[in-house]
């Protein structure tokens, strides 16, 4: 018998139902339980992440001993409870509560998009009586328009008010609400606006009929018609599950996981329901755009032509060839950080063993050297076993210079809602807090941009016993001491990674001393940055270890043949950019170059792309990187692609193949493959499967990555530092940390460079991915998501004369190109301090080392032209 | 007069009022002074420990005047001894069932009757803060009622240290939001907590999770009045009146087909037919006609017939004949009245004030009121006598609060007592009463 580890012991009682004694956590929810035991109980209103409501009143079952029947939901499990689930009066109660709530119900299962997944539909069938008895006049309401995601069709609500506490308990929005009185009641909108949150498509998958229904998919398909591929949403590194829906190779729209009932019913499973983003719902539609690469292309003079693969592989594997014989620094492999395990596990063996260069890298989103040999060093030091990231398991949870709702939304609500449960203690340090998760901390501290390595410092020594004279310090060192066990989140890309060389060895000093009880959670927006990492995507790291490691390169050699590069660390992301930039290398591979395309060092890229004789790009869709290139080769998407990603906890997801690329275009790992065998190789993979085995093999050694095999390697560790900190108790909910209540402190000295007169410094993070190019792609949303906007200290916008709702132009250099931003105002903002996600703005800052050192320095200006 | 009736009785609720409500003239603090009020309060803060109070509260078996008749002692043992936070008290005076108006001149003549229970109450469960939530469109009540607060601020009888010992309390008087549902004491909490009227689920009670989730009294006007009575003349001059299970003075308001509406203080236990017929009382039927029905208790139970006059009107009594004393509110109907139109004139009602929160009486209350519209003008089908009565019983006992079960009231009894008037609407395609006095559209 394979034996269990300890649980922590649940006292059991014992409920009788129908007859039969069954044995429930003492003080569960009935209804959960009934549930959970497989016991059918039809529900409207309840919901398993939501509060308790109690007015569907259609779970009722028969209490032994009770003439009146009660309704499951608001009932625990205790001992010696005797109820009924199958009853005349369990059964009268159904089909009295069905027959109520059809009264006013439209006749609209036609023209409905719920038809087929309605749990109105469904319980009528199962519960109902089967016949109407009802000849009068259905109430009617006006239907507005109300959010540009969201269609409402007031008829059909069944006031359950779901969605009223989603956007109350989850959304932390309170945008919904219920008017009217009586069976006049609606829902509805202050003034009929939006309901506006990132977490809003949500309420269309718990709405249990077609009242809440989506706008892209409005009137597109049928749910039965339609092939369901669980897949991963590959849009940030949240990794959510999602259900992509597709006909006809075409996404008609993605939802979390679902499910098909044994009758064809479709149902969003409820207990393991994970929210998901509006960015993951809405803005997988790219897939569908006219725009996507289906041919290969080559250039021919001024323009890409069309190419046929073979011409166009026999053109990239010459381009390979040729730059590897002239010396493994003159052909370097850019991963783009979106692709799955299996295409990192193929370019690292081809560029370490066919080609025998180091120079293989996914780290472009930073902006420096120092940035991306941090951030790797952190990705390795993190615990590969976070339990799929159950916040709420962790006493402490601390959240380092990481922007979670705007570039990981879920990571964020996750965080979010242990902390407004109260089931962990939130700490945010940032330079710039985001006022919404900071909202739910205990504390929330600011530091000035650059300054917050030494505040982890300071805490450490706090912790440790010594001096930090700052109280706050060793406040916070008593709640984590108090604490039996924590997590620590790091966001690595803020700006670049700009802070990451003093802030990275000092949180990793920090986890080391609290010990095992703590996890480690460092996190970029980019999916499966983790997987690129473990699968040897990384210069310094191969499939399973470090590049200098024996018995890593012993077990690839056999693996691949010949393992020929060398044991140095070749160079990062950065560097090879800039060595581009030089006109140092010949050949340059980029496969899957979105990071690219906005980044905020445009020149820096262009200017690497032109001086590279030869760039063979793969890619899904065409851009400005794909008219510059010398070879592209057109790939596929996460559904269209089997493949494994890594999870921000550390779980290996799958992939599943629901739909073939269109036109000619092909599967990632084909297109690797091929080449890699054009070039030579030795070993041919004939599966996705196959793989996957062998990647499994590879890696396992240096799994779960645990503390403390980190080995940092990298710039030499800054020397601590005595903070000067300015923190802030969280009084929930009127809380603020002010950091112009420090004189010392107000905006011009408060920054790590001074900033220039009617400047700012923008702390910019990477907006989740669907903020750009592929969002551009996904026309469905495009023009319904928010726009793109701007936080600003509410006395800074003052001064600029700016207010809430306004655009502006941030011009000059650095500046932004994209549509004028929209100013929201963040009053947790220090002053001189603005905050945007750099791809949403398309921000465009310089490349030299020197601007590296701090922020970019902005100048807003209200945009003309706009509305009156 | 009834043998519970004491013939010596005397009104102590409302002493110098008689049926018509005045308006105006509000019995001052001192007046009430000088007739040993406040002697209470005094006592009991200076003498009575706060678990004495709700002994002897206990002991006075003051039942809630508010409906449901629960005993007010007992309801306050249910606050948790240890305070580890704070306590409220909710005075109900939001009086909103049609043809109950029995604390209106409470509030209007003898406010501090009402806040003198109000202040040993909220000693009692150690409260410091009392709301009294008013009916909104009783806006002398509200003017009175504050105006008697501000009498005992600067008395020294409210606000800190009250007469020198360490109890401390504040009395604010909220404005009733305009929604009958606002009168359920759940609701009514979240309505002074700024939210929706929407009854909440039990449990957990207010006992131990009211207002700001805090534990919480609620009780009527005339209840808080009745408990000043009893600390100003004593538990045993309070189980004097009335009977055994019922003790004390009750006002009740009589309307509809009398010759005197109008509230009328008696003890608890007076029969129906003498508060309807003693010329000191309701005085008899109008133009001479013969009573039909009447609402024992607001229009919120099931109604009393012609020979069922006898009802002994104490919270017992109705209940032999499967209604409730409820709030006292007896709406008199004569032989003139149409039950149909009744029905669908309360029906109106609770589909208008029906919160909507719940499917039953959301649902169930405007099916049934289209369906009476219908049967009413002579469009019924035929069977919808019979699908009034099933619905009714899919509401009852199946919502949220009592307000589902209440629509019931009007048609429960009325039905099977009527059948034929009622069937006659659909047989005739017709109403057969000729006097109608509103039309609902
Ligand atoms: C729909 C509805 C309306 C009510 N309206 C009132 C009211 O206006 N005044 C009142 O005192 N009680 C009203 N009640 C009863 C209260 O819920 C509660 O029982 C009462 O305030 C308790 O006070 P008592 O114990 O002093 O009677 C109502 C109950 C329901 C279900
Ligand atoms: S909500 Fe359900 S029952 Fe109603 S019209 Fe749509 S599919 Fe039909
Ligand atoms: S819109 Fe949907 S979720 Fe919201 S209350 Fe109506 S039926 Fe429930
Ligand atoms: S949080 Fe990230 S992974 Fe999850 S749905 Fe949103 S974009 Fe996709
Ligand atoms: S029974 Fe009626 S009034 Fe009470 S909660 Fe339900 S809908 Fe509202
Ligand atoms: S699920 Fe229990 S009342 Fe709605």
């Amino acid at each position: 018998m394979e034996s269990k580890t300890l649980e922590p012991v649940v006292e059991m009682v014992t409920v009788t139902v129908n007859g039969v004694e069954h044995h429930y956590p003492k003080g569960k929810n009935l209804l959960a339980a009934l549930l959970g035991d497989d016991i059918p109980v039809p529900h409207y209103c309840w919901h398993p992440k939501l509060t308790v409501a109690g007015n569907c009143r259609l779970c009722m079952v028969e209490m032994e001993g009770n003439p009146r029947p009660g309704i499951s939901c608001n009932m625990t499990c205790t001992d010696g409870l005797k109820i009924k689930t199958e009853s005349d009066l369990v059964t009268s109660c159904r089909e009295g509560m069905m027959e109520f709530l059809l009264v006013n119900h439209p006749l609209d299962c036609p023209i409905c998009d719920r038809g087929g997944e309605c749990m109105l539909q469904r319980y009528s069938m199962d519960y109902g009586i089967g016949t109407a008895r009802v000849v009068d006049e259905r109430r009617r309401f006006e239907k507005p328009q109300f959010d540009p995601l969201i269609d409402i069709e007031r008829n059909r609500c069944i006031l359950c008010t779901r969605c009223v506490r989603f956007m109350d308990e989850v959304g932390d929005e309170h945008s919904l609400a219920i008017y009217g009185r009586g069976n006049r009641n609606y829902i509805g909108t202050f003034g009929d606006g939006p309901v506006a949150n990132i977490f809003s498509g949500n309420i269309i998958d718990i709405c249990p009929v077609g009242c809440l229904t989506s706008k892209p998919y409005r009137f597109k398909a049928r749910a039965w018609e339609l092939q369901q591929v669980v897949s991963t949403c590959m849009l940030c590194s949240a990794g959510c599950e999602t259900t992509t829906w597709l006909r006809d190779g075409k996404i008609m729209r993605t939802t979390p996981p679902g499910r098909r009932e044994p009758d064809g019913h479709f149902t969003i499973d409820e207990d393991t329901e994970k929210f998901i983003c509006n960015e993951g719902r809405f803005g997988n539609y790219f897939a569908n755009h006219e725009d996507r690469l289906t041919t290969a292309l080559r250039r021919r003079d001024e323009s890409m032509v069309v190419s046929t693969w073979d011409d166009a592989l026999d053109a990239a594997t010459g381009a390979l060839r040729e730059a590897a014989d002239q010396g493994p620094d003159k052909v370097a492999i850019l991963a783009g950080p979106r692709a799955t395990n299996e295409e990192y596990y193929l370019l690292s063996r081809m560029a370490r063993s066919t080609l025998g260069t180091n120079q293989i890298d996914w780290r472009t989103a930073f902006i420096s050297d120092a940035a991306a040999q941090m951030a790797g060093a952190a990705l390795n030091a993190s615990d590969g076993d976070l339990d799929k990231l159950d916040v709420g398991e962790y006493d402490v949870t601390l959240v380092v210079n990481a922007a979670l709702r705007d570039s990981t939304p879920v990571i964020g609500l996750r965080v979010k809602e242990a902390a407004r449960c109260g089931k962990t203690k939130l700490i945010v340090l940032d330079s710039a807090l985001d006022g919404w998760l900071s909202d739910q901390a205990e504390i929330a501290a600011v530091e000035r941009p650059g300054e917050l390595g030494a505040v982890v410092r300071g805490l450490l020594d706090a912790l440790r016993g010594g001096g930090a004279a700052v109280s706050e310090l060793r406040e916070l060192a008593q709640i984590f001491k108090a604490a039996s066990s924590g997590l620590i989140i790091l966001g690595l890309d803020t700006a670049g990674g700009v802070f990451n060389a003093e802030l990275v060895p000092a949180v990793l000093d920090l986890a080391r001393e609290l010990g095992e009880a703590w996890d480690f959670l460092p996190v970029v927006q980019a999916r499966n940055a983790k997987g690129a990492m473990a699968c040897g995507a990384q210069s310094d790291r191969l499939p399973g270890g470090s590049i200098r490691g024996e018995t890593e390169r012993n077990r690839l050699a056999e693996f691949w043949g010949t393992l020929d590069a060398s044991s140095e660390p070749g160079p990062t992301a950065p560097s090879i950019l800039r060595a581009a930039a030089r006109g140092e290398i010949t050949t340059l591979l980029l496969h899957r170059c979105d990071d690219l395309i906005y980044h905020p060092q445009r020149e820096l890229i262009e200017k690497a792309i032109e001086a590279t004789p030869n760039v063979i790009v793969i890619d899904v869709f065409p851009s400005w990187i794909t008219q510059a290139a010398t070879v592209v080769l057109p790939g596929a998407f996460p559904f269209e692609t089997e493949g494994s990603i890594v999870g921000a906890d550390g779980e290996m997801l799958s992939l599943v193949r629901g739909n073939q690329p269109p036109g000619d275009a092909q599967e990632d790992w084909r297109i690797i493959q091929t080449l890699d065998e054009r070039l030579g190789s030795a070993t041919t993979y004939r599966s996705v499967g196959e793989i996957f085995s062998e990647l499994l093999v590879s890696i396992a050694p240096a799994r779960p990555f645990r503390l403390v095999d980190l080995r940092l390697e990298g710039p030499g560790r800054e020397s601590p530092q005595r903070p000067q900190s300015v923190f802030g108790k969280a009084e929930r909910p009127t809380f603020k940390v002010r950091f112009t209540d420090r004189p010392e402190l107000k905006a011009g000295t408060s920054l790590a460079r001074p900033v220039g007169e009617g400047k700012l410094a923008l702390v910019w993070f990477y907006a989740i991915q669907g903020a750009d190019h592929l969002g551009a792609y996904s026309t469905e949303f495009a023009e319904l998501r928010p726009e793109a906007s701007i936080q600003l200290n509410p006395e800074d916008a003052r001064d600029l004369g700016v207010g809430k709702g306004d655009r502006v132009n941030i011009q000059g250099a650095p500046g932004a190109v994209g549509p004028p931003p929209v100013v929201c105002l963040n009053e947790t903002l220090p002053r001189g301090i603005a905050r945007a996600g750099a791809n949403a703005i398309r921000l465009r800052m310089g490349s030299g080392d020197a601007d590296v050192a701090g922020l970019p320095q902005i100048a807003i200006a209200r945009a003309t032209g706009g509305e009156a | 007069m009834s043998e519970n009736g004491n013939s010596t009785f005397e009104p102590a609720l409302s002493e110098g009022m008689v049926g018509v409500i005045r308006c105006g003239g509000s019995e001052k603090l001192a007046d009430y002074r000088a007739k040993g009020g406040y002697e209470g309060v005094k006592r009991v803060l200076e003498e009575l420990p706060p678990a004495e109070v709700i002994e002897q509260v206990k002991e006075a078996c003051i039942r809630g005047r508010g409906g449901a008749g629960f005993p007010a002692g007992v309801k306050w043992g249910f606050i948790p001894k240890e305070k580890k936070g704070p306590h409220y008290v909710c005075v109900n005076a939001d009086e909103s069932e049609p043809g109950t108006f029995g604390n209106r001149p409470i509030m209007e003549q003898r406010p501090h009757l009402l806040l003198e229970g109000t202040i040993i109450c909220a000693y009692a469960v150690q409260a410091e803060t009392a709301y009294i939530y008013i009916r909104g469109e009783y806006y002398d009540c509200i003017a009175q009622v504050q105006a008697a607060i501000d009498e005992l601020y600067a008395a020294g009888l409210l606000g800190k240290r009250i007469l020198n010992t360490d109890f401390s309390l504040d009395i604010h008087v909220h404005s009733g939001a305009g929604a009958y549902i606002c009168g359920e004491e759940t609701a009514l909490l979240e309505s002074i907590e700024g939210k929706r009227g929407y009854p909440r689920l039990r449990p957990p009670f207010p006992a131990i999770e009211g207002l700001y989730r805090r534990p919480t009294v609620i009780n009527n006007v005339e209840t808080l009045a009745c408990v000043s009575l009893v600390f100003q003349k004593g538990v045993e001059w309070f189980k004097s009146i009335g009977t055994e299970k019922s003790p004390g003075p009750k006002v009740y308001s009589i309307s509809g087909c009398v010759r005197k509406p109008g509230n009328y203080e008696a003890p608890l236990g007076v029969t129906l037919r003498d508060l309807l017929y003693e010329e000191k009382f309701g005085g008899g039927i109008r133009d001479g006609n013969k009573f039909k029905a009447c609402t024992p208790g607001g229009t919120s139970v099931p109604m009393l017939f012609e020979d069922e006059l006898g009802c002994v009107m104490d919270y017992e009594g109705p209940r032999e004949y499967g209604t409730f004393l409820g709030s006292t509110g007896i709406v008199v109907m004569d032989e003139t009245i149409c039950m149909t139109w009744a029905a669908l004139n309360l029906m109106h009602f609770y589909w208008d004030e029906s919160c909507g929160q719940c499917t039953p009486c959301r649902e169930g209350t405007g099916w049934m009121y289209k369906i009476l519209t219908r049967l009413e003008r002579g469009q019924g089908e035929p069977g919808e006598i019979e699908l009034l009565e099933n619905i009714c019983k899919n509401i009852a006992g199946r919502s949220i609060c009592a307000l589902g079960e209440f629509a019931t009231g009007s048609l429960v009894r009325t039905i099977p007592r009527f059948r034929e008037e009622f069937q006659a609407h659909i047989d005739g395609k017709c109403c057969p009463f000729e006097k109608k006095y509103t039309e609902f559209a």
